[in-house]
């Protein structure tokens, strides 16, 4: 299990390491909603990577189709149950906190906001459209 | 009536009380730093405030919500201290733990691990199969949709040994499989260049059928349903949202309309919507009898699983009636120990609860009946095994087709100390009737040899060669037929088999660790345990 975590981290370093989502505080109030043009590995590496860092440091995993039909997602702690224990999470009495972010376009720029704190993480080198409509 | 507006708030409002660090739900745990190093008198348990979130290793800076962890200087020992008090608590059988010096074993995790009732069940199961210690930043991990690192099929091994034979049960819309045209039925007969059928090498078999990272790449060759021939296809992992609703429709018979719904989880709020527009769909055509799919359901929100229990019996029989009523241990027998709040029943609920973002609160539509069949496995746990005995205690009659339910009518919050999540069983959970021993599951009471709360029905083994709903389709038409004649088909062989045989791949240390191995494992315990 240990050089499973560590091949993880390599291979999740070695992504993060092409491009850098980068927090910044533009005004997101001249941003468009933007969906996706193309979904990729690398792309959802920076997309975590931006929701991690707004979350501080959390660990996410956003779906590899996100953001790609809608400019919202919405992520919540996971319901999944580990592969070692099932059924574990299987009767839950509480709704896991949701948070809420979205995909927005300046320019040419693609950002990734947070919506409660409306902190925009500049996506580099993603390239997103505006949503029609 | 119950109130159902106590229990909206209950439900929406207790994330954000224990949103910090895991949620101990323990408002009153403040660290006072003059307490002095435990000592352990057997038998003798202080509160666990004053243990709490003193840590061997403390955590600095802030959680996902911004708040600052509350962790301060400590040690093991402390942590060690907390468990023993926190089990004694809140542990549903605190009397059957056995009280050891916490001095007495160095980690925590291993500490914990001893904080657990030995008992069996009437079938021999330790009872207690639930008890499960992780690093809080796993238990935390945010995803999206329920989203999961798959090809988005799940794989039926329906013989793990040479011969082998495993096939797709069911594929998820927009994703790596469904892009192969995957579908239920589709035959693996290689992988990465070995052979499935018959090959020795299942390190490589499980490697390709269980992807470690996004991206990863694995050849397989199929051979669709219906055909002779094979074709190859690359399959890429990516991480896969579930659809919670797999099929809905109606059936025509010559006895009137089956409404049939297909309901893979509970577990993720797109659910609420999901189910609400399928069981709208279903109703429109006011069916005289319902087939509830629940085969590969594990559970999830208890409170969908209220919504989708209105839906079947609606008012009538539902209205003032408990879903399900929380049971703690002794101690606490009005309150809530994890909030001190005072202990209120679930009651079927009427309305959706805005689970999705933008969603407005509206009453859902109900079938009004007083029987449901419903299909099952070893995969049918938790919030589905909750519906099962809600609605029995309302007196609707279930009728069980497939296989024995897994057996958890328990529950907890998981609680973080000190960057460990600890889950630890504190309730069992009961209907109406106040039952809820069911521990060993619910089995069809034709079985040869059934274990667990016996309910009318059928012993069937599953087969995935016919699409989910189709009425040739060997659960659902036992359903039908039982729904017609009251007869059941012949009792098929035993799922269980040989696991330590040469080339088993549920052998293999690899397979138990993969994420799509859950249900399949669950099946597996089932089989060697009981």
């Amino acid at each position: 299990m240990a050089a499973l975590k560590k091949m993880l981290l390599l291979v999740s370093a070695a992504l993060q390491g092409a491009c850098v989502a980068t927090p910044t505080t533009p005004s997101t109030e001249s941003m468009q909603a933007a969906v996706l043009i193309q979904h990729s590995v690398e792309t959802s590496s920076l997309l975590n990577q931006a929701v991690s860092s707004a979350l501080n440091g959390a660990k996410v995993s956003l779906a590899s189709r996100a953001l790609t039909q809608t400019s919202d997602v919405q992520v919540e702690r996971t319901t999944q149950d580990p592969a070692s224990m099932p059924g574990l999470n299987g009767q839950l009495m509480e709704v896991p906190k949701a948070y809420h972010f979205s995909l927005r376009k300046q320019g040419s720029q693609c950002y990734l906001v947070y919506q409660k704190t409306g902190q925009a993480f500049l996506l580099e080198g993603v390239k997103c459209r505006v949503l029609e409509g | 009536m119950i109130n159902k507006r106590i229990l909206t708030l209950f439900v929406l409002s207790v994330p954000f009380l224990s949103a910090c660090g895991g949620g101990s739900g323990d408002s009153s745990t403040t660290p006072v730093a003059s307490v002095p190093a435990p000592t352990w008198n057997q038998g003798v348990f202080a509160s666990e405030s004053n243990f709490k979130n003193r840590c061997e290793n403390p955590r600095t800076g802030s959680d996902i919500n911004g708040d600052a962890y509350p962790d301060i200087a400590g040690s093991k020992l402390y942590e060690k201290h907390w468990l023993r008090s926190w089990s004694n608590n809140t542990y549903l059988w605190y009397d059957e733990i056995i009280d050891s010096d916490p001095a007495s074993i160095d980690d925590p995790i291993d500490y914990f691990d001893q904080l657990v009732t030995t008992a069996e069940t009437p079938s021999g199961t330790p009872r207690d199969q639930f008890h499960f210690a992780q690093d809080t930043t796993e238990y935390l991990q945010l995803t999206s949709g329920g989203a999961a690192l798959s090809y988005g099929a799940r794989f039926k091994l329906i013989k793990a040994s040479p011969p082998r034979e495993g096939r797709i049960a069911y594929v998820e819309p927009n994703s790596p499989a469904a892009d192969a045209n995957f579908t239920r039925g589709t035959e693996i007969i290689a992988i990465d260049g070995v052979d499935f059928i018959n090959g020795g090498d299942t390190d490589t078999l499980n490697k390709g059928l269980f992807p470690d990272v996004a991206g990863e790449e694995h050849t397989f060759i199929v051979r669709d349903l219906g055909q002779t021939t094979t074709r190859s296809v690359v399959l890429k992992a990516e991480v896969v949202t579930n659809e919670p609703v797999k099929a809905t429709r109606i059936i025509n018979t010559p006895s009137g309309k089956v409404g049939y719904l297909a309901l893979n989880t509970f577990g993720t709020r797109n659910t609420e919507i999901a189910l609400a527009e399928a069981m709208e769909e279903l109703a429109e055509e006011s069916p005289d009898d319902l087939v509830l799919d629940l085969r590969y359901n594990g559970g999830g929100l208890v409170a969908i699983s209220a919504q989708l229990g209105y839906m079947i019996a609606g008012s009538a029989l539902s209205d003032d009636k408990v879903f399900t009523k929380t049971v703690f241990n002794a101690k606490h027998p009005t309150n809530d120990p994890r909030t001190g709040n005072t202990l209120i029943p679930v009651p079927f609920i009427d309305t959706t609860l805005g689970l999705v973002t933008g969603t407005a609160i509206q009453p859902l539509p109900s079938l009004n009946l007083n029987r449901v069949f419903v299909l099952s496995s070893g995969s049918t746990c938790s919030a589905s095994e909750l519906l099962i005995n809600a609605l029995r205690g309302i007196d609707v009659d279930v009728v069980l087709i497939g296989d024995t339910t897994c057996g958890k009518p328990y529950g907890f919050s998981p609680t973080d100390n000190c960057g460990t999540t600890y889950s630890t069983i504190q309730f069992r959970s009961e209907n109406e009737k106040g039952f809820g021993d069911y521990a060993d599951g619910f089995s069809p009471n034709n079985a040869p040899a059934f274990i667990g709360e016996s309910v009318q029905g059928c012993q069937v083994t599953e087969d995935v060669m016919h699409p989910l709903g189709d009425e040739q389709e060997v659960m659902l038409k036992a359903a039908l037929e039982y729904r017609n004649t009251s007869t059941c088909p012949p009792v098929t062989a035993s799922r269980a088999e040989t696991i330590d045989v040469e080339g088993n791949l549920k052998n293999d240390p690899y397979f138990k660790k993969r994420q799509l191995l859950e249900q399949i494992r669950m099946d597996y315990l089932r089989t060697t345990y009981k």
